[in-house]
């Protein structure tokens, strides 16, 4: 049973281990359970519009009950919060639109992951526009840009102390390091390379962020008990590829807490797939 | 593949992360310089395994790779961004002074965040000297991982943006700092505009971002060069995209609008490499015994999964046959290490290539 305890949950992982597929799960079955939830990827191509075949934009779209999704670039986070600050749309427009300010803060380091981030916790912190939801979960990116992002702040925080940047910079800082608001799911293959990843990963964010961090190892085949197989190519390969993951199994339980294994459902269908991981979540 | 490599100076090989793109860019290294070819793979943060294999777990100067016995010659170098990042700016800088100052501020630490796109730039500088050097018949580079293959196009812009004269022009003529810069900004009529950004960021952050768009002024001519000259390169006609992609729904969507963003940008995409689309026993007939009950029923459930996504597979290829060759390749069981595992890779790829119908690579 996968428990999600806090308002952000901040889904990453290795490259092609099925993150986002995990972050509509964890959505999905937080939705079911009847809060209300906005799921949320970042940057400006939508992966859930092709997931979903529904289009994807800032604003959140409701593809089930309770369950919203959409996608966050820098600027729109910006102009969010921006608009609020203002208050007068027409001002917020005009310093948006102004081309050499638009150039200015794409140029400038920090405050595109400021604007994003800032929108993140804004919720929690009470502080910029209202985000009407118990839960909202997080598709980031991979290991190092992940990584990059959180560590924005940080830097922004070292740069500038004072000031409206050093009080936000500072503010952010506290939530993404407060295990009551926000976790961290490390979604991993049992193959060698995202298992080393993950550990790595896993001492990054315990060391900077917090310590509320779930590891869910991803399409799992130790769900087959055989012992015995004969020498076709089929029972070969469900061999060997058992062998790799029991060693990458004991590799990453070496040093971490497994919270779930999900097993590899083969299922060509995103909703059903989703619906599949989701009562993974409960058993 | 023969033939993609003696039509092209370079090959860049993109695709979003954990599809195995580096595996694949420095198998085609292999395959190149088995055809004869003096070739140089650049690659971003190679797996321990892969950068033993390359000869380039050290440091960030290109090797020849360790161990070859190819009729061509096979070079390799990894891609360190800050170090080319920092090297950039010495070499752009007009003097010492301004290199000290720049690397001094605070900000420009965090330029190195990904957002930045400051990997994407770093490497194609790296290509583009590289390239100028005329040292090799072929260079193949393995672009840094990105959320979506598009966004390597993008990148240079995002750098460019930083170095626009409009925001530099705010600052030239203008040594003193904080108020006298900004109030000249005033006077430009942007008042509101300005003070709703005081508002946002405050007077620290703005004396520091005046101080580093000021010490970036005299970069911005040497820098506008490199990215015209990056972007030339890239659609050059001698220069060939690769996509790299897994296999699935919105992977296979996304690599459609892909094409047409490359397209429509000028670019030209050779072809796409379906990495690890499918174990090898989809290739042979049931077997006709099986160990268990159980192992038989697997067999029918993933077999049915694999039924399904080539029917997609199909589609897919339908679609894209006459515009860009579309190369699939099974999983390898083999664990691949050193150079005999990108051997392995290279002969796949060569054997797939061969095997398809329709399009064959140009």
């Amino acid at each position: 049973m996968v428990n999600v305890d806090c308002p952000l949950v901040f889904v990453t992982g290795k490259g092609g281990v099925g993150k986002s597929m995990w972050a509509a799960s964890v959505a999905s079955h937080l939705a079911s359970r009847g809060k209300r939830v906005l799921l949320v990827e970042f940057g400006e191509t939508s992966f859930f519009g092709y997931f979903f075949s529904q289009p994807i934009n800032m604003n959140p779209r409701q593809i089930r009950p309770n369950l919203d999704v959409s996608i966050w670039s820098w600027a729109s986070c910006l102009r969010d919060y921006i608009g609020h600050l203002v208050k007068i749309d027409k001002l917020a427009d005009l310093f948006f639109e102004n081309k050499v300010m638009r150039a200015l803060i794409r140029g400038a380091p920090a405050l595109k992951e400021l604007a994003i981030l800032g929108k993140a916790t804004s919720g929690v912190r009470h502080y910029g526009p209202e985000l009407d939801y118990d839960h909202i979960v997080f598709d980031c990116y991979a290991t190092g840009h992940f990584l990059a992002l959180m560590r924005a702040p940080v830097g922004m925080y070292e740069a500038i102390k004072f000031g409206p940047m050093g009080d936000q910079s500072l503010a952010i800082i506290k939530t993404l390091k407060d295990p009551k608001t926000t976790e961290y799911h490390l979604v991993t293959l049992l193959e060698e390379l995202p298992v080393s990843e993950t550990k790595e990963l896993h001492a990054s964010i315990d060391k900077e962020l917090n310590s509320n961090i779930k590891v869910i190892v991803n399409k799992s085949l130790r769900y087959i008990r055989d012992n015995e197989f004969n020498d076709s190519t089929f029972e070969q390969s469900v061999c060997h590829n058992l062998q790799r993951q029991n060693n990458s199994w004991a590799q990453l339980q070496e040093s971490l807490k497994i919270d779930l294994e999900v097993p590899y459902f083969f299922e060509s269908d995103p909703n059903e797939l989703i619906e599949k991981i989701s009562k993974e979540m409960v058993k | 593949m023969r033939s993609l490599f003696e039509n092209n100076k370079v090959v860049v090989c993109t695709g979003s992360g954990g599809v195995g793109k580096t595996t694949i860019s420095a198998s085609l290294g292999v395959l190149a310089a088995q055809y004869g070819q003096r070739v140089l793979v650049l690659t971003i943060d190679p797996a321990k395994r892969l950068a033993t294999a390359l000869g380039i777990q050290g440091d960030a100067n290109i090797v020849k790779v360790p161990g070859q016995n190819f009729k061509g010659e096979l070079y390799a170098g990894r891609i360190d961004s800050v170090e080319i990042f920092n090297a950039f700016i010495r070499e752009a800088a007009p003097s010492n002074d301004v290199v000290e100052k720049i690397l001094k501020n605070k900000l420009y630490e965090q330029l190195s965040t990904t957002l930045s796109g400051s990997q994407e730039f770093t490497s194609l500088v790296k290509l583009y000297e590289e390239q100028k050097s005329n040292k090799y018949d072929l260079i193949i580079l393995d672009t840094p991982p990105t959320q979506h293959a598009i966004d390597f196009l993008h990148s240079p812009e995002k750098i460019y943006a930083l170095f626009q004269s409009s925001i530099t022009k705010w600052f030239i003529n203008n040594t003193q700092k904080g108020g006298s810069v900004w109030s000249r900004i005033l006077h430009k009529g942007t008042q509101t505009v300005l003070s709703i950004f005081h508002r946002v960021t405050g007077s620290d952050f703005m004396d520091e971002l005046s101080d580093f768009f000021f010490s970036l002024k005299d970069l911005q001519e040497n820098i506008t060069q490199t990215c015209q000259g990056t972007q030339e390169l890239l659609k050059d006609k001698n220069t060939a995209f690769l996509l790299v992609t897994s296999f699935d729904r919105a992977k296979i969507q996304e690599a459609s609008s892909y094409y047409g963003e490359l397209v429509s940008g000028g670019y030209q995409l050779d072809s796409i490499i379906i990495n690890r689309a499918f174990p090898k026993w989809v290739l042979e007939p049931k077997p006709e015994i099986f160990s268990s009950e159980s192992l038989e029923a697997e067999y029918d459930r993933q077999n049915q999964y694999y039924t399904t996504r080539e029917e997609m597979f199909d589609q897919f290829q339908k679609d894209f046959a006459d515009r860009v060759n579309v190369v699939k390749l099974h999983e390898l069981e083999e664990e691949l290490s050193g150079l005999e595992g990108l051997k392995l890779v290279a002969d796949l790829i060569e054997t797939q290539v061969n095997n398809e119908t329709t399009g064959g690579m140009k």
